[in-house]
């Protein structure tokens, strides 16, 4: 089983680059299963058709201990395996916290015993900003993790952040930063400014995605662009990066 | 929920892992927390059957700018420190609600410890987040049987252990001399009391034993792990009155393959047997009393069951925690023709059954006696009984002496109390 933490600066495209992979994995025979890890619980929104799925928090609040595996996993596009943690309203609680009470129910649940995906992936909102974000980067959850970022200064700025986080744990065998996953923004020189930086941190560009209009196009629709736009030129791009992380 | 009135929410896990580990003699307990909390802790062992375990406690004295920064070094520190000066066998680092909350990662720190320590190092980062204190005491359990409990140098017969009783467990001091006697009567020997008045020595031979005895059903899963590591097979169960506790013996004796001696077992009955028949006269009919038993699961089904087909008293009301087992527990309950059955009530739910049944006698603990002022005898039985001490060994509820006890008591309250014969 390998279990993959997607990181990156808010709004860069985490949510799309992990739902299309979770996609790509599916569609070459992978039992897939994402999670995540936002109080905004709008991470598999692509992959369930645009439904709000009850999150882990709210059930938790609801049912206390009576929850099941039923309440809170749901199978989405090509039997994608799909769960939100979700979290308080923005300006309240402790969202990190969240975080950590629903990864201490999938672990009561027996999640990943019980469905024995083949990948888990874990979208992380943004920086690590607390112990709870941290939580999939720790013994037991993700052992791999990359970073999606643009060539923006501040993409970047969040981007050696998240690999600070992850260097700290380095000595408790945690997870490892295995690449960066370029979205492009049509910065100029991006490939380059980015492959520095991944240099910088001892890693490498797995892939660099285009700055493509599909993907708004299939968002519009609530698909990832593998469902809704499978042979484009773009669908072949997450095709590739998901057969560049089975490789690795 | 009335928690004013109450005085007594459910404690969180945080409170059951402390009450597990403070029976463990040979282990320390490092509380990643501010100072105050380990104070309050000092003082509520204290509280419990006023059995106070001296220099178990320590604090990392955590501070606001730890909590800020994420700090894990007063917690290395202070592990280290506890490790080299006292050297105890067991260390358990535990964590408080604010280092919960804010993820510290307490399992990580432990990981890079272990190399730097003696001591066997355990960790329970629950914080009080994980449920009831009886899911810390299970945490406790599993942790301890799973991670120190070794295989077996070789298979001791006559050997048992006793699994489920912590600090927090109602009369344990008298009822584990009673159990420990009985078994005693069958030529069987306790390795250890999982986890009261134990060391890390016995718990690591758990595995030799024949049998596990789970006394409280926070060691269920704790005996089903044991039985699944070591093929060891478990019993549940507490001996209530002469026919209960004749049937417990009978059971272990099958488990273990041992005889009974009946004639030892009828001195006993001779000895310590007592009937409320032997009390009972028109004047004084024992059977019309009316009765309410709260408690743990296990004593209320004990005490129903002994009361009813023992004694031919009248149960109205039985209360009981929130457990795996409650709806079992529940239907053994109804089975024995008890008419109101109540979970882990609020109060009012609570005074409201105890007034409708009109009571003359209630089994409970400190609160729960308080909310039952109007019932004329009150007798304690269970946990928190901060008014009342259990600290000596002749007050048993279990076994023969057990039978002897309960009604002695009851004989001797109704006695003192004659207006229940006008209510």
């Amino acid at each position: 089983m390998r279990k993959i933490a997607i990181y990156g600066k808010g709004g860069i495209g985490k949510s799309t680059t992990t739902s299309n992979l979770a996609a790509a994995l599916a569609e070459k025979g992978k039992k897939v299963m994402q999670i995540g890890c936002d109080p905004k619980a709008d991470s598999t929104c692509s992959l369930v058709n645009g439904k709000e799925l009850p999150t882990i928090l709210d059930v938790l609040k609801e049912k206390k201990n009576n929850i099941g595996f039923e309440d809170i996993v749901f199978s989405g596009y090509s039997n994608i395996l799909c769960a939100e943690c979700g979290g308080p309203t923005p300006g309240v609680g402790c969202a990190g916290r969240g975080i950590i009470s629903a990864f201490e129910i999938l672990e009561k649940l027996q999640v990943f015993e019980r469905e024995q995906p083949d990948v888990v992936l874990y979208d992380v909102l943004g920086d690590v900003v607390c112990g709870g974000f941290a939580m999939p980067l720790r013994k037991g959850y993700a052992k791999e993790v990359y970073i999606v970022t643009s060539g923006e200064k501040m993409s970047l700025f969040a981007a050696r952040n998240i690999a600070k986080a992850i260097e700290q744990f380095k000595g408790r065998e945690y997870a490892r930063l295995m690449g960066i996953i370029l979205n492009s923004r049509g910065v100029p020189n991006e490939l380059a400014i980015v492959e520095r930086m991944a240099d910088e941190l001892g890693t490498e560009v797995v892939i660099q995605i285009p700055r493509d209009s599909t993907v708004q196009y299939c968002e519009e629709r609530n698909q990832t662009v593998i469902e809704g736009m499978p042979d484009s030129s773009l669908a072949g791009v997450y095709r590739v990066l998901a057969d560049r992380i089975i490789a690795k | 929920m009335d928690y004013l009135e109450n005085s007594f929410p459910v404690p969180s896990d945080y409170f059951g892992v402390l009450w597990a580990l403070a029976g463990i003699k040979d282990a320390k307990v490092v509380e990643h927390g501010s100072t105050g909390t380990v104070a309050y802790n000092t003082v509520n062992f204290g509280i419990l059957n006023r059995l106070k375990p001296k220099g178990k406690l320590f604090s990392s004295g955590l501070d606001e700018d730890d909590v800020v920064m994420g700090r894990e070094e007063k917690l290395i520190t202070a592990v280290k420190e506890v490790d080299r000066l006292y050297q105890p066998k067991l260390l358990s680092i535990v964590a408080t609600g604010v280092t919960s909350v804010i993820g510290l990662d307490i399992n990580g720190i432990a990981d890079e410890l272990r190399k730097d320590i003696k001591a066997k190092l355990l960790t329970f980062p629950g914080g009080g987040f994980r449920g009831s204190y009886r899911d810390g005491i299970e945490e406790v359990f599993l942790s301890l049987a799973g991670e120190v409990v070794q295989e077996p140098r070789e298979k001791h017969n006559g050997i048992v252990n006793l699994l489920g009783v912590s600090v927090d467990s109602f009369n344990h001091v008298s009822d584990l001399q009673e159990i420990k006697r009985l078994l005693g009567l069958l030529g069987i020997s306790v390795n250890t009391v999982f986890t009261q008045n134990t060391e890390l020595r016995a718990i690591k031979k758990m595995s030799e034993a024949e049998l596990n005895l789970v006394v409280y059903d926070t060691a269920i899963e704790t005996a089903r792990l044991l039985e699944k590591r070591f093929g060891t097979p478990w019993l549940y169960g507490m001996p209530f009155g002469i026919k209960g506790t004749v049937k417990w013996l009978e059971n272990i004796a099958e488990l273990t393959g041992v005889k009974i001696n009946r004639a030892v077992i009828a001195d006993e009955i001779k000895k310590y047997g007592q009937t409320m028949g032997a009390f009972t006269s028109f004047m004084k009919p024992f059977n019309r009393l009316r009765i309410g038993v709260s408690g743990s699961n296990e004593y209320v089904k004990g005490l129903a069951d002994f009361l009813i087909n023992e004694c031919e008293m009248d149960v109205r009301l039985a209360v009981i925690q929130a457990s795996k087992l409650q709806e079992r527990t529940a239907r053994e309950l109804q089975q024995l023709g008890i008419g109101k059955i109540l979970i882990e009530p609020d109060v009012n739910a609570l005074k409201d059954s105890i007034e409708n049944n009109n009571l003359h006698i209630f089994f409970g603990n400190t609160y729960e006696l308080k909310i039952a002022a109007k019932v004329p005898i009150k007798i304690h039985a269970a946990f928190p009984s901060f008014d009342y001490y259990n600290f000596h060994d002749g007050t048993p509820f279990l076994g023969f002496k057990g039978d002897g006890y309960i009604i002695q008591t009851l004989v001797n309250s109704v006695n003192q109390h004659p207006e229940v014969w006008r209510i």
